[in-house]
């Protein structure tokens, strides 16, 4: 990817990222159908980032002063399950045409377990370890809810239908 | 209108980077703190209590190949690792220079008496009988068990020698049994 396009593509996702917490409806009725295709993905590790690092560095050094993959497993799925499970719920409530654009609706959970994950490191907020995954849940699958009906059906898909 | 959006998502992917790099930067500085107890760890320090009240202590590892597991009455995959650890401690029961210990390590909000009357209901009704000790936690700080079952195998010196977080064979203990007795 060359230089331009990588700056092309990040500004093209921090607008939709944006715009998927501004105006929501509006952002995934006029998204192409090639635009944010990696949004899963990107915003999965970005919610790893934002509130695991640390964890995953002790399985890391876990592994390496026992050499466990029993450990490395357990490490590994503990931060990824939060992710997968509220991907699976918003792909789930997006319905099986629609699910395509399932990765963006990890924004919520990503925002929400940040700033909660910020709040608690600097002593602005005491809750415990769940609720900002749980909140981030809720407001990831209301969030498909309300916009469902203006995501268009995937055209491969819409097609076949 | 598109330009706002895009602040908006710049602001959190920033915020994303930034507590990012800032739990990077604590993770590199508690790196040698991190993890449990590596082999190599003397337990000079051990001491936890057994049910029937006596110390069990790093004098007691002396001349012993130890097994010593953290478990808890709430964890399912301790059960089953102490169920094998025990058919394991009959097994060598002739032997003098091998022991197990099965530490309970509840966790926090019980008082000392709680903990210990816990364990014991729960030792009498699963009918265990490997011998049963009680930390009220610092053991577990210090080697730095971070979740149970988690299994030592300790040479006769009092040094760890194999450290397994998780659920642990029952066959893979008993290779370090012999490769460790046989020094």
């Amino acid at each position: 990817m060359s230089d331009r396009s990588l700056a092309t593509t990040t500004a093209s996702a921090l607008a939709r990222w944006g715009g998927a917490l501004l105006a929501p409806r509006r952002t995934v009725a006029e998204l192409t159908s090639g635009e944010g295709k990696r949004d899963g993905l990107v915003l999965g590790t970005l919610y790893v980032v934002g509130t695991a690092l640390y964890p995953m560095t002790d399985t890391i050094a876990t592994v390496v002063s026992t050499h466990s993959l029993v450990a490395l497993a357990a490490g590994v799925a503990r931060v990824l399950l939060t992710p997968i499970v509220v991907l699976v719920l918003v792909e789930t409530l997006l319905g099986g045409r629609r699910s395509y654009r399932g990765g963006l609706f990890l924004l919520p959970l990503v925002v929400i377990g940040t700033l909660a994950h910020i709040l608690t490191t600097f002593g602005l907020l005491s809750i415990p370890t769940l609720w900002p995954d749980f909140v981030g849940a809720a407001a990831a699958g209301g969030l498909a809810l309300w916009t469902r009906k203006s995501i268009p059906f995937e055209p491969a898909t819409e097609a076949k239908a | 209108m598109k330009r706002l959006q895009t602040i908006v998502g710049a602001v959190v992917l920033l915020g994303v980077l930034s507590i990012g790099a800032y739990d990077a930067m604590n993770a590199a500085r508690d790196w040698d703190s991190m993890g449990p107890a590596a082999p190599g760890t003397s337990l000079e320090t051990f001491a936890v209590q057994r049910l029937d009240g006596e110390r069990f202590e790093y004098a007691d590892l002396l001349g012993k190949v130890s097994i010593v597991t953290f478990w808890a009455t709430w964890c399912g995959p301790c059960q089953s690792e102490l169920a094998d650890l025990d058919e394991l401690d009959d097994a060598y029961a002739g032997r003098d220079d091998v022991q197990f210990v099965a530490v309970n390590w509840e966790g926090g909000g019980y008082s000392p008496g709680q903990r210990r009357k816990i364990t014991a209901a729960h030792v009498q009704n699963s009918g265990l009988g490997l011998p049963v000790a009680v930390d009220d936690g610092a053991m577990a700080r210090a080697l730095r068990v971070g979740a149970v079952p988690h299994t030592l195998v300790v040479d006769a010196k009092g040094v760890v020698r194999h450290v397994y977080p998780g659920r642990v064979r029952a066959a893979t203990i008993a290779d370090d049994i012999t490769a460790l007795a046989g020094e």
